[in-house]
This record gives C-alpha cells, sequence and structure tokens, in this order.
C-alpha cells in the first residue's frame, strides 16, 4: 500500500507542477473558483426546489441517495474516461510498469489517482446538495458528521464499476487492430447506452396520470440503488437495520474493489503493454505510396491524432451523441408529465441550453489546438510551413465537428418539434454563424493559454480554466438566448413582431462575433504561437 | 513529411524505398511506428528529415541509438552528400567519428565556440588525436 501511495503522490506532483507561470496559475484557479460558484448555486437550487418536499413525504433518505447516484454517474461516465486514459494511454505507464513492484501496485496508484481527480467534483456536489438539504430538513450534527464517510465512499463505487469494465475491455481490444479508435467507438458507445438508462430510469419514474411524484414507484426507483440507499440512509440517520446498512455499503466498496484489483493482476500489464506495442502488421505486404496536399495532410494527421487517444477522442466527440441523447429525453419527459396542448417552445429552450453548452461550447476539438501537440509542439513550429496553413488545417477539422454535432442535434429537434420548424430553421443558421465564430475564440484561447507540458492530456483538460471559461461565456450566451425565447412565448402580445425582432438581433449578434472572434484570432495567432518556448 | 514539403509521388518512392532497403526497415514498413525500437525511430526519422533531398542537413546526434550497420551507413551518406557538393552539418560526442569523416570542426564549449578549423588544421599543434585536443581546450588549455 505504501508504494501504491507513493506512485499516487508522484503522479499528482507531476500533473500540479507549477510551470513557473503564476499568472496563468492563478487565473486558472480564479477560473476554478468562479464555474464552482456558478454550479455551486445550481446545486442549492436543485437541493431547496426539491429537497424539502421529499422530506415532507418521508423520502428523506431517498432525496439523498438520488443525489448520491446523480453524482455516481457523473463520476462513473466522465471518471470512465479518465481512468481508461491515465490507466492505459498515459505517456508514464511504460516507465510505472518496468518498476520493480507489482502491477496491481500500479494499477491501485493509478485507480487512487483517478479517485482522487473524482473526489473533487463529486465531493462538491454532494457536500453543496448535502449540506444545503441538511440545513433546510434541520438535521443534527450527526448527520453533517456522516456526510463526510459518504462522500469519500460516493465515487467509489462507480470507479471501480468502470475499472471493471474498462480493464478486461482494453486487454480484449490489446488482440485487435486500430485499438485506438476501435476504444473510442466503444467508450462513445459505453457512455450513449449509460445516458440512455439513466435518462431511462427517471423519465420513468413519473406516473402514467403525469402526477409529478408518485411515492410508491420513486421509493421503489431509488431503492434498487443498494448502496446508495443504505448510504443516505446510515447518513440521514433513517436507518431501520444500521448493521445491514452498514454491510451492505462496505460489501459493495470493499468487495468490487478487492475483485477489480484481483482482474487486475491478470489482465492490467497486458492491457497496458499491448497498447505500447501495436500488432505488428504482416509485412509481406507490397509499400503503397500515396500523395495528398499540404493541408489534407495536417487535417489527417490532426484527427488522427485525436482517434488514436482515446480519451481525448472523447472528449472531442462526445457531443455528437450526448447532445441529442439529453435532447431527445427533456422532450420526452416534457411531453410526458405535461397536459395536453403544451407549449413545444419548453422543450424548445431546453434544446437550445443543450446544444450552446455541449455542442458549441465544449467543442475540445478547437480547445486543444495547441495543447494537443503538447511536446510535439517544436514539430508544428519548425515544419517549412506558415503558421497559416496549420491554423487552416486545425480550423477545418474544429469546425467540421461542430457543424457535425449542430446538423445532429438540429436535426433530432426537427424530429420531436417539427411545429417550431421556422425556429429550429433559423436557430440552424445562428448556431452555424456564432458557432464556426466561436470556434475561433477557442483557438485564441488556447494559443494563449496553452497546456503542452502533459504526461496525460485528460488531465490537462479536466478542471482546465480554458474549458470552464468556454463553458462559461456560452452558458451566458445562451442564457441570454433562452430567457429572451422564454420571455417573449410567455408575456409578449405581438408575438410575430416581437420574434422578428429577436432573430434579427441574434443573427446580427452572431454574424458580429463571429467578424469580431475572426479578428481577434488571425490578428494574434502568428504572434501568440511564436511566443510559446 | 513528404506531401508537407510536396514532394512528387514517383520521387518520394524511390527516396524511400532507397533508405528503407539501405536502413534495413523494409520489412517494417507497413508497420506502426509505435512498434519501433528505439534504433527504428531513429531510422525513421531520419528518412523523413530527408525524403525531400535538402541539400543542407542539419543533425543532432543522429548516430545515437543506432546499430553499427545502420551507424555506418549514415555515415557513407554524409559522406556521400557532401562529395556531390552539399553540406552536412551535424553534432556528435563521438570524436572518433568527426575525426573520420568531418572536413571541418567546430568545438562547442560551455556554449562557446573555442575552436574551428579543418582536422589537421586543430591536430597541427601537436595533438595525436582530436580527442586529446578536446580535452587539452575544454580543460582550459590552449583555448583560442
Amino acid at each position: 500500500m505504501n508504494k501504491a501511495l507513493n506512485i499516487t503522490i508522484a503522479l499528482f506532483k507531476n500533473s500540479l507542477r507549477n510551470t513557473g507561470e503564476r499568472k496563468g496559475y492563478m487565473s486558472n484557479l480564479m477560473g476554478i473558483f468562479i464555474s464552482g460558484l456558478v454550479f455551486g448555486v445550481m446545486f442549492v437550487f436543485f437541493t431547496l426546489q426539491s429537497g424539502p418536499i421529499m422530506h415532507l413525504l418521508g423520502l428523506t433518505a431517498e432525496f439523498l441517495a438520488m443525489v448520491f447516484f446523480a453524482a455516481q454517474i457523473v463520476v462513473l461516465l466522465f471518471g470512465t474516461i479518465l481512468m481508461v486514459s491515465a490507466m492505459f494511454f498515459s505517456k508514464d505507464a511504460e516507465f510505472l510498469l518496468s518498476l520493480p513492484v507489482p502491477s496491481a501496485t500500479v494499477f491501485l496508484a493509478k485507480l487512487l489517482y483517478v479517485y482522487i481527480s473524482e473526489l473533487v467534483l463529486s465531493g462538491f456536489m454532494v457536500l453543496t446538495s448535502g449540506v444545503t438539504y441538511g440545513i433546510v430538513c434541520v438535521f443534527g450534527p450527526l448527520y453533517y458528521i456522516l456526510l463526510i464517510p459518504a462522500i469519500l465512499l460516493v465515487p467509489m463505487i462507480p470507479l471501480v464499476l468502470s475499472s471493471l469494465i474498462s480493464i478486461p475491455l482494453v486487454f480484449v481490444i490489446s488482440f485487435f487492430k486500430n485499438k485506438g479508435a476501435l476504444t473510442v467507438i466503444i467508450l462513445i458507445a459505453l457512455f450513449g447506452v449509460g445516458m440512455y438508462y439513466y435518462f431511462k430510469f427517471f423519465s420513468n419514474i413519473g406516473g402514467s396520470d403525469g402526477m409529478a411524484f408518485p411515492l410508491e414507484e420513486y421509493s421503489r426507483a431509488i431503492g434498487y440503488l443498494l448502496p446508495d440507499i443504505a448510504l443516505a440512509r446510515i447518513v440521514t440517520l433513517t436507518s431501520e437495520g444500521y448493521a445491514s446498512d452498514v454491510l451492505m455499503v462496505l460489501l459493495f466498496s470493499a468487495g468490487l474493489l478487492a475483485v477489480s484489483t484481483l482482474v487486475s493482476i491478470f489482465t492490467f500489464k497486458r492491457g497496458v503493454s499491448a497498447q505500447l506495442e501495436q500488432t505488428k502488421v504482416s509485412s509481406s505486404g507490397k509499400i503503397e505510396y500515396t500523395e495528398n496536399s499540404v493541408l489534407k495532410t495536417l487535417i489527417v494527421k490532426d484527427a488522427k491524432e485525436i482517434i488514436g487517444n482515446p480519451g481525448l477522442a472523447f472528449y472531442c466527440l462526445f457531443q455528437l451523441v450526448i447532445a441529442p441523447i439529453i435532447i431527445v429525453f427533456y422532450n420526452s419527459m416534457l411531453f410526458k408529465s405535461m397536459p395536453e396542448g403544451a407549449d413545444p417552445w419548453v422543450g424548445f429552450s431546453i434544446s437550445v441550453i443543450m446544444l450552446f453548452l455541449l455542442v458549441i461550447g465544449m467543442n475540445y476539438t478547437a480547445l486543444t489546438t495547441i495543447s494537443r501537440e503538447g511536446k510535439n509542439f517544436y514539430i508544428m513550429k519548425s515544419l517549412p510551413l506558415p503558421l497559416s496553413v496549420h491554423l487552416k488545417a486545425k480550423l477545418i477539422l474544429a469546425d467540421a465537428i461542430t457543424l457535425a454535432g449542430i446538423v445532429i442535434s438540429i436535426a433530432t429537434m426537427l424530429i420531436l418539434i417539427p411545429q417550431l420548424i421556422i425556429d429550429i430553421a433559423l436557430f440552424f443558421l445562428f448556431c452555424v454563424i456564432f458557432g464556426i465564430g466561436y470556434n475561433r475564440f477557442l483557438v485564441f484561447i488556447d494559443a494563449k493559454y496553452p497546456k503542452l507540458d502533459w504526461e496525460n492530456i485528460v488531465m490537462a483538460l479536466k478542471n482546465s480554466r480554458n474549458s470552464l471559461l468556454s463553458m462559461g461565456v456560452c452558458m451566458l450566451i445562451g442564457v441570454v438566448f433562452f430567457t429572451g425565447y422564454l420571455l417573449i412565448n410567455i408575456l409578449a402580445i405581438d408575438k410575430v413582431l416581437f420574434f422578428t425582432l429577436f432573430w434579427a438581433f441574434f443573427l446580427i449578434l452572431a454574424i458580429a462575433l463571429n467578424y469580431f472572434f475572426t479578428r481577434l484570432l488571425y490578428n494574434n495567432f502568428e504572434k501568440l504561437v511564436n511566443q510559446i518556448e | 513529411m513528404a506531401d508537407i514539403y510536396e514532394v512528387s509521388r514517383k520521387e518520394r518512392e524511390e527516396r524511400a524505398n532507397y533508405f528503407l532497403e539501405k536502413f534495413n526497415l523494409k520489412d517494417a514498413a507497413n508497420s506502426p511506428i509505435k512498434t519501433y525500437s528505439h534504433g527504428m525511430r531513429q531510422k525513421i526519422c531520419i528518412i523523413g528529415a530527408l525524403i525531400h533531398n535538402p541539400r543542407l542537413w542539419i543533425l543532432d546526434e543522429p548516430m545515437t541509438g543506432l546499430d553499427p550497420q545502420s551507424s555506418h551507413i549514415l555515415k557513407q551518406q554524409m559522406r556521400e552528400h557532401c562529395d556531390k557538393g552539399n553540406t552536412v552539418f551535424f553534432s556528435s560526442h563521438i570524436l572518433e567519428v568527426v575525426e573520420k569523416i568531418c572536413d571541418r570542426v567546430g568545438i562547442i564549449d560551455k556554449g562557446r565556440l573555442v575552436a574551428v578549423g579543418t582536422i589537421e588544421e586543430l591536430k597541427s599543434r601537436g595533438d595525436s588525436s582530436l580527442e586529446e585536443f578536446f580535452l587539452k581546450l575544454t580543460s582550459g588549455e590552449g583555448n583560442e
């Protein structure tokens, strides 16, 4: 255990070392603080809305279990990516496995590293909601004391589950060619399936008669989350058998950990080694030479680099899957819970927010334009090509992914709410103009604050100031859009006039922002890149 | 690399096949570079740098990691390239190699160019080898 701890400390020291740029370091912390504040307010708001009601209805532990489950879903989905990336695709993997320690020790160290990384977000979610819940329901001090070990236990179960999935998965994939691409496809498919069942779980809770809280059904649904409900009952002191609840929690946490450690002894080293040394292709084939333009070569090179790193590929491509899934489920839930004849603009408004945040705001392809070059950045600078050619290639790739995401999400909206075809068509136009312009802003941010010194790019992306800034700015514009659209639908008497003005304003804004961001990038890109050592 | 330097298909095929043959990499040509050993990666980097037939080669410690045969081949290539009227500028810590193949040598000590000239000029001060001259120079004696 000591050796595993030493390796974990070394991993953190490596990823958190101060590179000396105090300005970037401090503004990164400021960005994280502000984002924490915004998300904290959201969690508090959610708890205030639902917590007291559920407590009054006798579902005290169920609400807390739901909070635990929500945090675990976030950990399961994003922690799996970090886990696969940190375990199998990190540059230190080869070095760590060559140390005179068992591979299970390396596995435990990496698991601990991922656990602590995920604990920050899940802990924040559970702490914010949990403390708010305790205050509004007037729980005693023992609740807050018991909440602390609960916060530590919550991320453990999904992480151990994801290691149980990912280790054998990577082991099996190691026997195939194109491991990187295969891992990406499987991860995105798993992610899509996970999100599907997550939303199905919550959408099925609503009764067919449209009741918001069919108590029995809800209580039964949450009851399936055995370790969560057991943990929640312990924390809220509503358990009918503490011994059995404690045993349930320990069984899931320690038991799963023991099983995954056992599995790792046989498969972890092989999985890592296989990622480092791909299966050799038969040498009997003729060597084929192709010729491409400089631009196409750079685009293909960038695309292969993204696909070759499953963690990075997931971050760059998951928006193509997640946004339409969320749009489908939120609209389905709305149609199910609202009385007949409900306005479709509610679903449209929520879809808008999802598209803004997930497709435009979280375009990691644009956001990692320079950063993903990593230690090979010097190659980009030393090639005999103008920086404008590099920029053009990177923008084409980023724009292609943005456009694909927009088209898929807009098509989904058209299928679900065909009554708003004109609004959707205008929104599509807005998204294309704004989205392309916003990509230029994201490239500018990355050129200004690049992160090149990484061993594992997924860790470099997580909690980075750049991604938080990107989401924040896009969210702000999205909220303004959403609010305007909502207010016109609720308050306006002459909707035609107001909607004409609304769309004219936002289309002009999109054109103006596109122009501004494009100029910002093109006027500064060369200077910024040349400044990077 | 060939695309970046806009090398025609015919020329890249000729030059790639030539170097792959010379460096004994033809059997590994269809394998991902990720599977290569250090020496093989070194060789493929050299091939990539030379695919567009530059007149000037600037190489940083090119012999590091190469097996003796590949090292010999590279030295031959460097010599042939210079004999055609081109230039090879490379850095090395293997003074025997430098002494054997270079026309002119520059010695850098602590970031300063402390000596430059032909092998004969540098050894004309009575040193039997370049190594002796180098050690004398960098230990403080005979700085120019």
